[in-house]
């Protein structure tokens, strides 16, 4: 838990959450989000997408590896889906990947990654970020599961070669009251 | 390159800190630091120009971040990293400081 964390962001604490790994300023929620840890992904910096500050240009990229408009967070099997962020003046602000089990995980700009969720088990939302700093989520995308992406972690096949929460894992999860 | 009075010199570094205290600040937990072009902080630092550059590079030397990459660009006009180190913060800080380096910059 970060007291600074829940000061950034006052729905994650309510919502639940956990830090799953140490801030680094290696990658960012975009690079994250499209399963590479090695770069920042930001117009400007590194990015192999249609360039620009603009929601456009995060939904171009996400277009570009694959990704389609949908219509909302619901879990789907068979597709993985990214939440995308805007503040009010348009400006893309965040990405988000939704994990297999249905949790999110978010990578804070050049601060920690996190796995978040809503209070309701059955619709685990990544409404848990909206706020000042991250604006609204404008847009859901999704593409079918990318077998090249896959990897086996114990008895789960996950995305991204990112790890799914064990079950060990899920009791040190900030619960919501 | 600028030359200052010891007196300018530490002024520019005392207006200095105070903004890359607040800069820092700013751009924590975010990913597109080029959209904050217009924020009042990377204002002020890229309007205290050239002098400050040095003092970027130290930063930089101390602990890489992305959201410097912006205020040197904006004061210089310049983008030293090659197309191959695009996104690779430890390598794009290294590509910057050796620039500054290769200008005389103490860094």
């Amino acid at each position: 838990m970060s007291a600074e964390l829940e000061g950034a962001f006052p729905s994650l604490a309510a919502d639940g959450y956990t830090l799953a790994s140490p801030k680094t300023q290696a990658h960012n929620c975009v690079a994250w989000a499209a399963g590479d840890a090695s770069r920042w992904w930001e117009p400007g910096i590194f990015w192999p997408g249609p360039t620009g500050d603009d929601l456009a240009a995060l939904t171009g990229l996400f277009a570009a590896r694959g990704y389609v408009p949908c219509a909302g967070d619901e879990l789907e099997a068979g597709y993985e889906k990214v939440a995308l962020y805007a503040d009010d003046q348009g400006n893309w602000t965040h990405a988000a990947l939704q994990l297999p089990d249905g949790w999110w995980t978010s990578k804070l700009g050049p601060d920690e990654d996190i796995l978040h969720r809503t209070p309701h088990a059955a619709r685990r939302t990544p409404q848990a970020l909206v706020g000042e700093l991250y604006g609204q989520v404008q847009e859901f995308m999704k593409r079918t599961t990318q077998p090249s992406s896959e990897q086996s972690v114990g008895d789960e096949v996950i995305g991204n070669g990112l790890a799914v929460i064990e079950p060990e894992r899920q009791q040190d999860l900030v619960a919501p009251e | 390159m600028i030359t200052l009075t010891p007196e300018q010199q530490q002024d520019v570094a005392r207006r200095f800190q105070g903004l890359a205290t607040r800069w820092i600040a700013t751009t924590r937990y975010r990913s597109n630091t080029q959209a904050l072009r217009n924020h009042a902080v990377y204002q002020e630092l890229v309007a205290l120009g050239e002098p400050v550059v040095p003092l970027i590079l130290l930063e930089l030397e101390r602990q890489p971040r992305v959201s410097w990459f912006i205020v040197l660009t904006g004061i210089t006009g310049e983008n030293p990293v090659p197309p191959a180190h695009a996104g690779q913060v430890n390598a794009m800080a290294r590509t910057w400081i050796d620039w500054g380096r290769q200008r005389g910059y103490a860094v």
